[in-house]
């Protein structure tokens, strides 16, 4: 179960590529990949290792002007699909 | 494309007769098979390892099987018990195929190839979506593979190529390529739009062997990229009868 506070980063060997609004994820080790659209794309775009999950619905909460219970619920329920599917990994608090 | 097939007699003779079309007179790659009795017997069908690749090399190994291949020097080895079947030996064939094509400008494409109207038509989607059924389906039409066809650029654009590695009907070795289809199975025939993000990955999906390997995969998706502003791309809803065809024509023509 994710929180707010966790950080998350790309899982390693995964790569994307933006095509129109979109973003393509390919799992390489697996074979398989996934498209987001454009919100998840931003989402997954600010995964980056650094940011918790709570300042990237902070950021997306005020680009679409909605409110912060909402944008949050939403990241984490991405977080945890991506999580879920190996594209992305949580860092261990106090890591690097 | 073609490959220098080098080992025991009882293995290459096989797969030298299946090859002979795709012989060319100066091999790209030189692909050695060696029978190794000291590995243990294999556990599982090749096919159902993946490659890993590190450093440069693309390693191909299971219980019973060593396989390498070096992409820089156009060379590919497989140390195998006994015990293994043409299959196996094929699939080796097939991952070394994958990575020479790639490294030739080529792409080997997990698609059945039919020829319509002296164009090919690439059909495409994982296992089970219907290339077999649709190329079966396809009376009367060249085909130039069930499941897997190469890309190559020609001079006038993108070509299909038959590959040794799959069902074929008739002679036909190339044609130009046409459309890019995504099958799905349905009780209608329909045309349907593919997103460009879909599309995309679904083709970078569908390109065996280059698609494990994080070092290609960016030039992967250029060159999908690139022949996707050449070739147009759909999905088609089919059923399982010889009517989709009429479909394709009112939308292409």
């Amino acid at each position: 179960m994710l929180s707010l506070d966790d950080v998350l980063a790309p899982a390693p060997g995964v790569l994307f590529r933006p095509s129109g609004e979109e973003l393509v994820v390919v799992l390489p080790a697996e074979g398989r990949f996934f498209v987001l659209n454009r919100t998840g794309a931003q989402v997954f775009q600010m995964i980056d290792g650094s940011r918790t999950l709570g300042e990237i619905a902070e950021a997306m909460s005020q680009e679409y002007q909605i409110p912060p219970e909402r944008a949050g619920q939403d990241v984490l329920t991405l977080a945890e699909k991506l999580l879920e599917r190996g594209a992305v990994v949580k860092k261990q608090k106090g890591s690097q | 494309m073609a490959l220098a097939i080098e080992g025991p007699e009882e293995w290459v003779g096989p797969l030298a007769e299946a090859w002979h079309r795709w012989k060319g007179d100066s091999p790209d790659w030189a692909v050695h098979f060696e029978l190794d009795e000291t590995l243990p017997e294999p556990e599982f069908p090749l096919f159902q390892a993946r490659p890993r690749f590190e450093d440069g090399l693309c390693r191909l190994e299971a219980p019973g099987f060593e396989g390498q291949i070096f992409p820089s020097q156009g060379e590919a080895c497989l140390r195998a018990h006994p015990s293994a079947s043409l299959g196996d030996l094929a699939y080796f064939l097939r991952t070394a195929f994958a990575l020479c094509a790639f490294e030739r400008g080529a792409l080997l494409f997990h698609a059945a190839g039919v020829v319509h109207r002296n164009l090919a038509w690439a059909f495409f989607g994982p296992s089970g979506s219907g290339k077999t059924t649709l190329a079966r389906l396809s009376e009367g039409k060249e085909v130039l593979s069930d499941d897997l066809i190469l890309l190559s650029k020609g001079r006038a654009g993108w070509e299909a190529w038959a590959t040794p590695f799959s069902l074929c009907r008739g002679s036909r070795m190339v044609a130009p390529l046409k459309a890019l289809v995504r099958l799905i199975k349905a009780p209608e025939d329909r045309l349907v739009p593919l997103s460009p993000a879909v599309a995309l990955g679904e083709l970078v999906a569908s390109s065996p062997v280059v698609n494990a390997d994080p070092v290609r995969l960016p030039g992967l998706f250029a060159r999908w990229e690139e022949i996707l502003t050449e070739v147009p791309v759909c999905a088609l809803r089919f059923r399982k009868a010889n009517s989709f065809w009429e479909v394709i024509d009112a939308e292409f023509g």
